[in-house]
């Protein structure tokens, strides 16, 4: 696992929960950055594994990717950002699933509408149910451009965009979960 | 949270072509694969959604950089707090690095860091390079229940006068518990000359002691 100068993934890795939760990325191993918050990442990948594990259990078979302050070696680690996309085969049974995890669940987690996003204090802005119970801040993704031009004015879809980074557009890498 | 202007400029260009041009073409995108309406209602919802995250977060930097750090409230946004002053004053971090002598890189990599693990005397230091008082107030009543009086020796006082209120002031307080907080309340006030006009003292079986941090 490679990281550049500013903690960043250089390449995208390809890693199941159990290398993810063993990976420097969790345990710090190797990162030479104190107060590294091992208990706090190993706590996120739990969240995560479940929240994999929930979305394969109703037949969603799509990339699911972890970008953001995880996927890179930086102190602060509030939430773990992943993302799954869609398969066009998913479209037409998106609202099953969901209704069906929430009955799992036994409340409305489960849900990325603009209208169930929940206000968070402070700069926290808005999240999803599953973000608040969770710490998991899981995007779904239909393939639609994301409103985030590329370096030549490309459009990009997610995780295009995540593949690059806000301020200098240069490329980073993500973590791509194998089954 | 954006950082610098330049976020904020793509911030405003991408919901731009998210209600312009994605979610009209999203919606003949799933149209065209014959779903039905409320479920492309429900797919688009995912954008819209995204929409409304990237609308707050644009909301957020203009009333930071019109000055407005009032959302932030307590050591866990501390870190943000920084970042807010700074972009509140409109320095940017190549600005700022140059007034503390740094490399702009170092800025770069203790914001992305939220300023975690930051010493006292650093924070003076950017305080100071960015023109701000950052103003700390301790809760009295959080502060007093955390520190001094042990559990069952407020008990035993309870049970020898009336019961403890549920959200008591100092003054009505039992004698034996305000001769144990006295010093601690004394304490505060040294640093906190307003903080004997908050609610008093409660038992400490409540929240973990606060700290309000705001930018003055």
């Amino acid at each position: 696992m490679k990281f550049d100068d500013d903690g960043f993934l250089a390449e995208d890795v390809n890693l199941s929960l159990d290398e993810l939760s063993a990976s420097p990325l969790v345990t710090g191993e190797g990162l030479a950055i104190r107060r590294w918050n091992a208990e706090r990442r190993e706590l996120l990948v739990r969240n995560l594994r479940y929240v994999v594990e929930s979305v394969r259990s109703v037949g969603f078979a799509g990339e699911i990717g972890v970008d953001g302050s995880f996927a890179a070696a930086v102190l602060v680690c509030r939430d773990i950002d992943a993302y799954l996309v869609l398969k066009p085969e998913d479209f037409a049974v998106y609202d099953e699933r969901l209704s069906e995890l929430n009955a799992r669940e036994g409340e409305n987690v489960w849900d990325f509408s603009e209208e169930a996003m929940i206000p968070m204090p402070g700069v926290g802005g808005v999240v999803t149910p599953l973000r608040k119970k969770y710490s998991v801040d899981l995007r779904i993704e239909t393939g639609a451009f994301c409103g985030i031009l590329g370096p030549h004015g490309e459009r990009l879809t997610y995780p295009q965009a995540f593949r690059q980074r806000t301020q200098s557009k240069a490329a980073k890498g993500l973590i791509l979960l194998r089954d | 949270m954006l950082k610098s202007k330049r976020e904020y400029d793509e911030t405003i260009q991408a919901l731009h072509i998210l209600r312009t041009e994605t979610l009209p073409a999203e919606e003949r995108r799933l149209q065209s694969q014959g779903l039905g309406a409320q479920k492309v209602q429900n797919l688009l919802g995912l954008t819209r959604a995204h929409i409304r995250r990237l609308e707050i977060e644009a909301e957020t930097y203009r009333r930071i950089t019109d000055g407005d750090l009032s959302m932030f409230d307590g050591t866990e946004d501390f870190g943000r707090l920084l970042i807010a002053a700074r972009l509140a004053v409109h320095l940017s971090q190549r600005e700022l690095a140059a007034r503390l002598g740094v490399h702009e890189s170092q800025i770069s990599r203790d914001e992305r860091n939220e300023y975690a693990g930051i010493t006292v005397e650093r924070w003076r230091q950017i305080c100071n390079a960015l023109g701000v008082d950052i103003v700390t107030r301790a809760r009295l009543e959080q502060a007093v229940s955390r520190s001094v009086v042990p559990a069952d020796e407020i008990r035993e006082a309870a049970a020898s006068q009336a019961a403890v209120p549920r959200q008591p002031t100092f003054s009505s307080a039992p004698a034996v518990l305000r001769k144990k907080l006295q010093p601690a309340l004394e304490f505060v006030e040294q640093f906190v000359p307003f903080a004997s006009q908050g609610t008093g003292p409660t038992a400490p079986t409540g929240p973990t002691g606060s700290l309000i941090i705001m930018a003055a």
